[in-house]
C-alpha cells in the first residue's frame, strides 16, 4: 500500500471500520511511513479533542413532558373537519417506548438471548458493510467454484461447500475472509440481481442467529447444517434472500 | 420514559443551532415516530428515530429564512490544512469547549451532522448511512472531509485565541 491508497483509509482505520485486509495494510503502512503516521496522530489527537470538549446538548428537563403533552393537545385531523383526534393512549406510548428502548442495551423486559442475537446479527452485518466500505468485497475473484473452494484451504480449518448457482440466478463472484465475533469465517460472495449476498461459513462458536432477521437495512438469514454454521447477509429484500437460501440449501 | 431523547435533542440542537427550533423539532419527530411505529421493521430504533429527527430538522432548515444553503463540497480553493500532529496537540491543550463548539458550529450542516453522529453520539458508519440516507462509502469520505474542515476551523479558533490574548 502506498500513501495515496493509505490516506483515504486512515480515518476509517482509526474508527475501526475497515475490513481485516485493508486494516492490516493501513497499519503496516503507518509503521513504515512517517508522513502518514503523522496524519494518523493528528487525526487521533483531533478525535480526542472532539470527544472531550464537544457539548452534548442533553434534553432539557421539561422536554419529555412536552413531547408527551404536545401530542394530544395540538393535533387536529383535517379529514374530520377539525374534530379532535386523540392520539395519546398510554398503551401505545408504552409500546413505542419499549420499541425505542430495544437498542439501549438494558431492556427491562428483554431477554439476554435476544440481546446476544442482536449483537451477533450486528457483527455479521458489520462485516458485510465493512467489505463494501472500501470495495474490498473479495479476496479471490472467480466464478469457478473449483477456484474459490481450494482458496480457502489452509486459510480456514474446514472445507466450505461451494455450489454453482448461476443457473438459478445467483452467480458466484468470489470469496474472502472475515473476522466476526472473534473468529475467522469463510465468506462466499454470490450475485443477487444487482445486489450481492455474503454467505459466511464457519465451524464451532458462535452459534448462528437462526432464522430471518433485518438489521440496519440489511437482510440476514442464519442456519446450521452438520458442523457448519451459515449466515447470509444482503442489502436485497428478505424475500430475495430467502429464495437464495432455499436454493443453496437445496443443493446438498 | 422516552428513550433516546438526549440523542434526539442533541442532533436537533446541533443541526438547527438554536434551542427553540430544536425543541419544536424533537416534539414533531416523536409525534411522527409515534404515528409510524407500527410500520417500523428493523431493530435499530435509535437510528430510525434519529432519521426522523434529521428529516424534520432539514425540513425546518429549508423553511427557515436564516437557513444556510447546503454548501457545495468543492474544497479546491481552500488553503491546505495545517497537517502537523503538533498543531493538533496544541489545539487539544489550549482550546476550551466553547471554542471547540464554535468550530463545529461553523461547519456546513452535512459535515456537522456526521461529526455529531460519530464523535458525540458514537454511531457506527452503517448507522450514519441509515440516518443520513447515504451509502456507507459516502459516510467514510464525508467524515474524512469533515475532519479536515474541522482542523481548519479549530486552527481559526486557535488564531482567534492568540489574537485575543495579545491584546
Amino acid at each position: 500500500m502506498n500513501c495515496n491508497d493509505c490516506r483515504p483509509l486512515i480515518d476509517a482505520h482509526l474508527d475501526e471500520e475497515l475490513d481485516v485486509v485493508n486494516d492490516a495494510a493501513v497499519a503496516a503502512h503507518l509503521e513504515s511511513c512517517p508522513a502518514c503516521a503523522e496524519t494518523a496522530l493528528r487525526l487521533s489527537d483531533q478525535r480526542r479533542l472532539l470527544r472531550e470538549k464537544l457539548t452534548r446538548h442533553r434534553a432539557p428537563a421539561d422536554l419529555a413532558a412536552l413531547v408527551r403533552a404536545g401530542i394530544p393537545a395540538g393535533r387536529r385531523s383535517p379529514a374530520t373537519g377539525g374534530g379532535r383526534v386523540v392520539w395519546f393512549r398510554p398503551a401505545q406510548w408504552t409500546a413505542l417506548a419499549a420499541l425505542l428502548a430495544l437498542t439501549t442495551g438494558g431492556g427491562f423486559f428483554w431477554g439476554r438471548n435476544v440481546a446476544d442475537r442482536t449483537a451477533l446479527v450486528d457483527a455479521f452485518t458489520s462485516a458485510h458493510a465493512r467489505a463494501r466500505l472500501t470495495g474490498h468485497v473479495i479476496d479471490v475473484e472467480s466464478s469457478d467454484r473449483h477456484t474459490v473452494k481450494p482458496w480457502f484451504a489452509g486459510r480456514v480449518d474446514f472445507a466450505p461447500f461451494v455450489p454453482d448457482l448461476a443457473a438459478q440466478g445467483f452467480p458466484l463472484t468470489g470469496g474472502r475472509l472475515d473476522r466476526v465475533a472473534g473468529g475467522t469465517v469463510a465468506t462466499l460472495v454470490y450475485g443477487l440481481r444487482k445486489h450481492g449476498v455474503d454467505l459466511m461459513v464457519w465451524t464451532g462458536a458462535p452459534e448462528p442467529p437462526v432464522g430471518a432477521a433485518s438489521h440496519d437495512g440489511f437482510s440476514v438469514f442464519g442456519w446450521t447444517a452438520g458442523d457448519l454454521r451459515y449466515v447470509a447477509v444482503t442489502d436485497a429484500s428478505p424475500a430475495e434472500l430467502a429464495a437464495f437460501v432455499d436454493c443453496f440449501r437445496g443443493q446438498r | 420514559m422516552l428513550p433516546h431523547l438526549d440523542a434526539a435533542h442533541n442532533l436537533a440542537r446541533w443541526l438547527l443551532r438554536n434551542e427553540h427550533d430544536a425543541r419544536d423539532s424533537v416534539q414533531e419527530a416523536y409525534l411522527r415516530a409515534f404515528k409510524a411505529y407500527a410500520g417500523f421493521r428493523g431493530d435499530n430504533a435509535r437510528a430510525w428515530l434519529l432519521t426522523i429527527v434529521r428529516n424534520v430538522c432539514y425540513t425546518q432548515l429549508r423553511r427557515s429564512i436564516a437557513a444556510v444553503p447546503l454548501e457545495d463540497f468543492d474544497e479546491a480553493h481552500h488553503a491546505p490544512v495545517n497537517d502537523t500532529a503538533e498543531a493538533a496537540a496544541r489545539m487539544r491543550r489550549e482550546l476550551d469547549h466553547e471554542r471547540v463548539d464554535a468550530a463545529l458550529a461553523s461547519l456546513p450542516t452535512e459535515m456537522r451532522e456526521v461529526i455529531v453522529l460519530h464523535e458525540i453520539e458514537g454511531l457506527a458508519y452503517k448507522e450514519i448511512a441509515v440516518v443520513a440516507g447515504i451509502p456507507i462509502g459516502t459516510v467514510m469520505s464525508r467524515l474524512a472531509r469533515a475532519r479536515l474542515k474541522m482542523q481548519r476551523a479549530l486552527q481559526q479558533q486557535l488564531n482567534a485565541k492568540d489574537d485575543y490574548e495579545l491584546q
